[in-house]
């Protein structure tokens, strides 16, 4: 049993911020994934749960029972380090029966314990190996040894970027590891896991935690962060995407609220922008489409709002020829370039608005048909379901340059 | 869609390769780029390397064994004195290694926690003490020994052993401190982090995770301060009284002229010094600390914080009374006695001394420096880069040589290669401290650039490369800048060593007096006002230069 | 098309340590005719090796490296004009934005117009013109890269040489810094090498790509071939993810057809055997990708589609558990003898399988991959 409560908990150094008022709450039994990018303050909210960092201020408790003031040592856990930390010069089982001997627990039960450890991560014969002899998958093993065997009764695992050492095709297979061993009969886990890898964490999470600058954003189960991102950094942080600008219009449809488009919010956007406010939504005019979005996507937006839409390139569709009845959810342009990437094919879709060039990403599961006939320069038709189109309170150019940026 | 405006943008200037001439500068790093003169320039390194450091030491050996007749019958067969001789040197070394060894003792028990509350904690003043503790290296120890002198004459404490002992402690307590320092800052925390959360107390922490990985910096230290306290003469002239060390006995020997004698026990202080450094090097990897067995109990309850707290604040009282204050206690002597009757207006013109001997040591300090920079360089770079397996280790296992033996030998062995005894190029004055202040300080210039090199990225030097720059060019625009700082420390580290060294001195000086030289003339002479003065001259000077170092340091973060 | 340079190694090998460690085993390539060529492997395979000797920074032990018909075995690195862009960026942080740029221009004594029209072109194409005169320091690494390309660029060199250039970045970033960077050297037609370990990167954006693994070349060709045609074990596993079943050779149909056995009691399917590669009761391994095994509910009716089944060989299994990830669902299979498999479709795949449920599984014919079963499947499975 352990359900871990943060309660407003900040820190800082020196100026730089790194927690602001987190407050989170880890259930029992669940797999937790803190996800963000580098600099987010990940590695610092895990310490304190820990009681490696001390926070500045705010509360944590494990079982409803504050903690705040007791050692690392006094909350028994399990703690896997980004680079493993393995301690260099003891051997693996002298690594893995450490947290056994400091605790003078029974060493015959902890030797029978390592042995099965040993045996379970494939490593029996290796006892006597140093660290350094070791592959990156095996450390890692007894990385996450050496940290299960600490458990007593709580059962909490904490991961720090447990994957990133590895190698890109042994990190895909060991995700679905992880998240067995958290969820198996015998162990039943509490599992706290930070990463900066939006597959790794759709993969195993129960539910997500997304930060940034050390501030939660959104926490969700995988779906919900997904479909129904709360900002445009959580959109644009789970996948690729494409953005618009505009102005929401009702329509006199029942049901529906209209969404009048013009121009990916480069710098030319202020023009553009002007151009398409008096232009009626059955538009024959090139170039501009009409969002339509059904009325449980949109919120709080009201009619003449400022707003911002988001669809990711995922959920968009293609077609060959622009032969559109009606210029809804759907949009023209030219394949700019295509790229064969396994599972999907990418394409970029050059749009042609007033002069100005705006590209469109599509990408769509790749078909031998895909592979014949959707060929660059060629006239296509892009568009996407309605209910996939999220929409935003427009945020301001700033935080738009901010979010996208590559930083 | 990056590109597009460089495509657009059209190129007016055409380039044609056959018109370029590249800048005169560029021109001659090429040309000089070639490998047969970075060759030449390895050659010349190295000679200089064997005749200065190398050389007299295998003389010496050659020396005694040639003069095997002369010695047995100098040093156990007088015809007056019988072996007294040899009853001397076997007590002096008696003496020197007990008083290096207790010193050392009493150095580790205190550094261990000093160093991890210089690195591992936070708190105010903490930089000032850093400061405070590194001092002392840089002042000459005959100021240091003429301070503790003071200091402990308080209490009573007269010259003689136990002064000694307490003196030593004083100077080689920084060069242990320091080197657990730098292994400590370069231990990742990490490893302790994991250990706390596996649910260690603290003291197990600390010696099943924290001593392993400064082992080597604690056995380093450990032998650097026990050679530097076996070879320290100036001090311990000061704080001696009757007592005899080996490295006084070898001035004494050298004064009287008894060079067999004096070549005897300078061999066996050089041969007991290079075991200590061989097995030093030998055997740090293979000594083991006890990690395996736990005593979870005990620790635990030895860890809880308020020992902690009563280790630490003891250990700072200890710090305080024992090193800090007797330091710098000479500072609060200055107003004591007559200082100017004796200094400037006495007969025998002290003031002209002490300002021809300041000039002296700055001139041979800055002298040292140029010519261990212009021989340094290279030679830290036939470390760092060549690939020659063996023979680099053995370079860089001779390059710890001057450190390890005792100065006052080392500038004996010199006067014997290169002096009148042999080959007769100098005689004893000037270009033979001079000389000996290169040899001694050689590796405390080649130490550092080493280690900036070996830090240093070789990625950007590639980088270079890849850009179109020859070999020379990378290192004058890539790699002297960043290694810039290591230079700049080598540079000050040897201008102090040698502002500082005593018995070597000694050895070789002919009418010149350095200033620790003269600081122990004066003191020999009771003249204190006089020897305080300097003392504190020479404290402040090495102060502002220690400043000088860490600010640039500090600038490299 | 303008013409693209050559580079050729003709059996080049490489050992470290007087031998004992041999990094690169008699390789031969030759790269002419594609734009962005990837040298694509495990950690330790010895690509960043060869990408070294091609540079120049490694000397070959054996072997030859030419570049444009020429031998370059006496030329330095210095004049090969060739651009590099490393992993950790390796910018000059001691000199400005604007000087790490100008370096490689001055090192050839170009005249002062035409290095601050080069300089401030690379910067611009790169965006980081407003920083010119500021210290490298400020940028975090995405800066950096982008500062290591516009140094990289700036000098004209037609050949861009980089060692794993997106692996110190954030996955988000890399991920959209990767499509720049195809779009980039498109632009500006150079020859790129681009090592990496990171087969879905290599896959995102090379035109070709070259798979190493232990020193020697397995396969190459454009990502195309490689995915659907894959010639090893290791290649089909490496790119994609790939499942793998054991069987038997139960029964040559013809010529081009066989019936194999999924082993310990699985299904029976139709494979391709062209060439006749295998005989009667050889053990083999199939493998098909995730993204082709189709998945049809129990009481699918397939007379009533019209599509041809004639190919497609269907068989029972159970779905385990399915995982939403975004832009795929994963579904994971096990067949009645214990062997586990997945099946992938996009996120948006609407088909709402229960946990538990008995499916039908289609695989197409010409999905199906067919290997002899090697001595060491496991080590053949390893990514490493």
């Amino acid at each position: 049993m352990v359900k871990i409560n943060l309660d407003n908990v900040s820190k800082s150094y020196k100026k730089f911020n790194a927690l602001d008022h987190i407050s989170l709450e880890i259930k029992d039994k669940e797999y937790f994934i803190i996800l963000g990018p580098t600099g987010a303050g990940k590695t610092t909210l895990l310490k304190i749960i820990a009681g490696l960092i001390k926070p500045d201020s705010g509360k944590v408790l494990f079982d409803s029972k504050d903690v705040t003031n007791n050692t690392s040592g006094e909350r028994n856990l399990g703690f896997m380090f980004e680079n493993y930390a393995l301690f260099p010069h003891m051997n693996i089982v002298e690594n893995i029966s450490y947290s056994g001997r400091v605790h003078a627990r029974d060493t015959r039960n902890t030797k029978t314990l390592v042995d099965q450890v040993l045996m379970m991560t494939l490593l029996t014969g290796r006892d006597d190996a140093m660290p350094e002899e070791l592959s990156g998958g095996m450390r890692q093993r007894v990385a996450l040894c050496r940290a299960l065997l600490n458990l007593e009764q709580t059962k909490l695992l904490i991961l720090d970027e447990p994957l990133k050492a590895l190698d890109a095709g042994l990190r895909m297979s060991l995700r679905r590891e992880l998240l067995l061993m958290a969820k198996s009969k015998e162990l039943e886990l509490t599992v706290v896991h930070v990463t900066n890898e939006q597959e790794e964490a759709m993969m195993v999470a129960d539910r997500i935690a997304i930060i940034n600058q050390g501030k939660v954003i959104q926490v969700g189960t995988p779906n919900e962060v997904y479909y129904h991102p709360k900002n445009l950094f959580v959109a644009n942080f789970m996948s690729e995407i494409n953005y618009f600008d505009g102005i929401c219009k009702k329509e006199e449809i029942p049901t529906w609220d209209i969404l009048k488009e013009s121009k990916r919010g480069d710098k030319f956007y202020a023009e553009i922008h002007k151009v398409s406010i008096p232009i009626p939504v059955d538009i024959g005019m090139e170039n501009l489409f009409a969002a339509y979005i059904p009325k449980d996507r949109i919120g709080e937006i009201q009619n003449g709002d400022k707003v911002l839409l988001v669809i990711r390139s995922n959920h968009m569709k293609i077609r060959l020829g622009n032969r559109v009845q009606q210029k809804r959810n759907a949009i023209l342009g030219k394949i700019h370039r295509r790229k064969f990437m396994g599972v999907f094919y990418r394409f970029e879709v050059k749009l042609n608005v007033k002069n100005q060039e705006k590209i469109i990403i599509v990408t769509i599961p790749a078909t031998s048909e895909i592979h014949h006939t959707f060929l660059e320069n060629l006239e296509v038709t892009v568009y996407f379901p309605k209910e996939l189109g999220i929409l935003f309170k427009h945020p301001g150019e700033n935080v738009i340059k901010e979010v996208l940026k590559l930083e | 869609m990056i590109g597009e405006t460089l495509k657009r943008k059209n190129l007016n200037v055409e380039i044609k390769w056959e018109e370029i001439q590249l800048p005169l500068s560029l021109k001659i790093e090429k040309f000089f780029s070639k490998p047969i003169y970075r060759k030449s320039l390895d050659s010349i390194t190295i000679v200089f390397f064997v005749l200065v450091i190398i050389g007299p030491i295998i003389n010496i050996f050659s020396t005694i064994f040639l003069n095997i007749p002369s010695i047995s019958e100098d040093v156990f067969n007088d015809d007056l004195i019988g072996n007294l001789q040899w009853l001397n040197i076997l007590n002096s070394l008696g003496v020197s290694f007990s008083i290096a060894a207790i010193a050392v003792a009493v150095d580790l028990v205190i550094a261990f926690p000093i160093s991890i509350i210089l690195t591992r904690y936070n708190f105010r003043g903490k930089k000032i003490l850093d400061a405070l503790v590194d001092l002392p290296m840089a002042v000459p120890t005959s100021a240091l020994g003429f301070s503790v002198l003071l200091y402990w004459g308080i209490f009573g404490v007269e010259p003689g052993y136990t002064l000694i002992i307490l003196g030593h402690i004083v100077f080689t307590f920084p060069y242990i401190v320091r080197n657990m320092k730098i292994v400590l800052e370069k231990a990742d925390v990490l490893y302790e982090d994991a250990a706390r959360t596996l649910g260690a107390p603290g003291i197990t922490i600390f010696r099943t995770i924290t001593l392993p990985m400064m082992k080597e910096g604690v056995i380093a230290g450990a032998i650097l301060a026990f050679t530097r306290s076996l070879g320290e003469t100036g001090a311990t002239i000061i704080m001696a009284g009757l007592v005899e060390t080996a490295p006084i006995l070898i001035v004494g020997f050298r004064r009287q002229l008894e060079l067999p004698s004096a070549s005897f026990l300078a061999g066996i202080l050089i041969s007991i010094s290079l075991i200590l450094l061989f097995s030093m090097k030998f055997f740090t990897r293979k000594v083991g600390f006890p990690v395996k067995r736990v005593w979870p109990n005990i620790e635990r309850f030895f860890s809880h914080k308020y020992f902690r707290y009563f280790r630490d604040a003891l250990m700072m009282i200890i710090l305080i009374s024992i090193f800090l204050i007797p330091s710098f206690f000479i500072l609060s002597q200055i107003f004591e006695g007559d200082l100017i009757g004796e200094l400037f207006l006495g007969q025998d013109y002290k003031w002209v001394y002490l300002y021809a001997s300041f000039l002296s040591s700055i001139e041979i300090g800055a002298l040292a420096v140029a010519i261990n920079l212009i021989f340094g360089l290279p030679f830290a770079f036939i470390i760092t880069k060549r690939k020659w397996g063996k023979v680099i280790t053995f370079l860089d296992t001779m390059l710890d040589i001057p450190i390890a033996i005792p100065s006052a030998a080392l500038g004996f062995a010199i006067f014997l290669f290169w002096g009148p005894a042999g080959l007769g190029l100098f005689q004893p004055g000037f270009f033979m401290i001079l000389f000996v202040h290169v040899s001694f300080s050689f590796p405390y210039m080649v130490r550092p650039i080493i280690g900036v090199l070996e830090s240093a990225n070789i990625g950007v030097e590639e980088a270079a490369r890849t850009l179109g720059a020859s070999n020379l060019t990378v290192f004058r625009k890539i790699t002297l800048p960043n290694i810039k700082q290591g230079i700049i420390t080598g540079s000050i580290m040897v201008f102090t060593r040698s502002l500082g060294e005593t018995g070597a001195t000694i050895v070789v000086m002919g009418s010149i007096r350095t200033i620790p030289v003269l600081i122990v003339d004066w003191v020999e002479a009771n003249a204190f006002p006089s020897a305080i003065f300097a003392s504190t001259l020479v404290i402040l000077f090495s102060a502002i230069l220690i400043f000088a170092l860490r600010t640039v340091r500090k600038r490299k973060r | 098309m303008r013409n693209l340079p050559t580079i050729e190694l003709i059996n080049v090998t490489k050992t470290f340590n007087e031998g004992r460690v041999l990094a690169v085993d008699n390789i031969s390539l030759k790269i002419e005719d594609s734009n962005y060529v990837f040298l694509l492997g495990p950690t330790g395979c010895g690509k960043t090796t060869t990408l070294r000797m091609i540079a120049g920074l490694e000397k070959p032990t054996k072997g030859t490296v030419v570049i444009d018909g020429k031998d370059v075995e006496e030329i330095p690195t210095e004049d090969r004009d060739m651009g590099f862009i490393f992993q950790h960026f390796e910018i000059f942080d001691h000199l400005t934005v604007w000087e790490n740029v100008t370096f490689g221009l001055e090192m050839r004594g170009y005249e002062e117009n035409y290095i601050i029209e080069k300089a401030e072109n690379a910067l611009r194409t790169v965006e980081l013109l407003d920083y010119a005169d500021e210290f490298p320091s400020i940028f975090g690494n995405p800066g950096m890269q982008k500062l290591g390309i516009a140094r990289a660029i700036a000098t004209g060199a037609k050949i861009l040489i980089m060692d794993e250039p997106l692996g110190s970045l954030d996955p988000k970033v890399s991920k959209v810094f990767r499509h720049e960077l195809r779009n980039l050297i498109k632009d500006l037609g150079l020859t790129a090498i681009h090592v990496t370990h990171n087969q879905e990167e290599a896959m995102a954006i090379a035109d070709k790509i070259i798979i190493m693994r232990a020193g020697r070349i397995l396969q190459m060709g454009t990502p195309y071939e490689l995915y659907e045609n894959p010639n090893s074990i290791f290649v089909a596993n490496f790119l994609g993810e790939t499942n793998f079943l054991q069987g038997f050779v139960l029964k040559i149909l013809d010529n081009e057809e066989m019936s194999i056995w999924i082993r310990l009691g699985g299904p029976k399917l139709n494979c391709n055997n062209f060439g006749n590669k295998f005989n009667l009761d050889d053990h083999i391994v199939i493998s098909f990708r995730f993204e082709d095994v189709y998945l049809f509910p129990k009481d699918y009716e397939f007379e009533s589609s019209p599509y041809d089944w004639s190919k497609i060989q269907l068989f029972n299994a159970k779905l385990e558990t399915s995982r939403f990830i975004g832009a795929t669902k994963r579904f994971y299979l096990t067949l009645d003898n214990g062997d586990k498999f997945l099946s992938i479709k996009p996120g948006t795949f609407e088909e709402s399988f229960t946990a538990g449920e008995e499916l039908i599984i289609g695989i197409h014919q010409d999905d199906i991959h067919v290997f002899k079963a090697p001595k060491n499947l496991i080590y053949e499975l390893s990514l490493s």
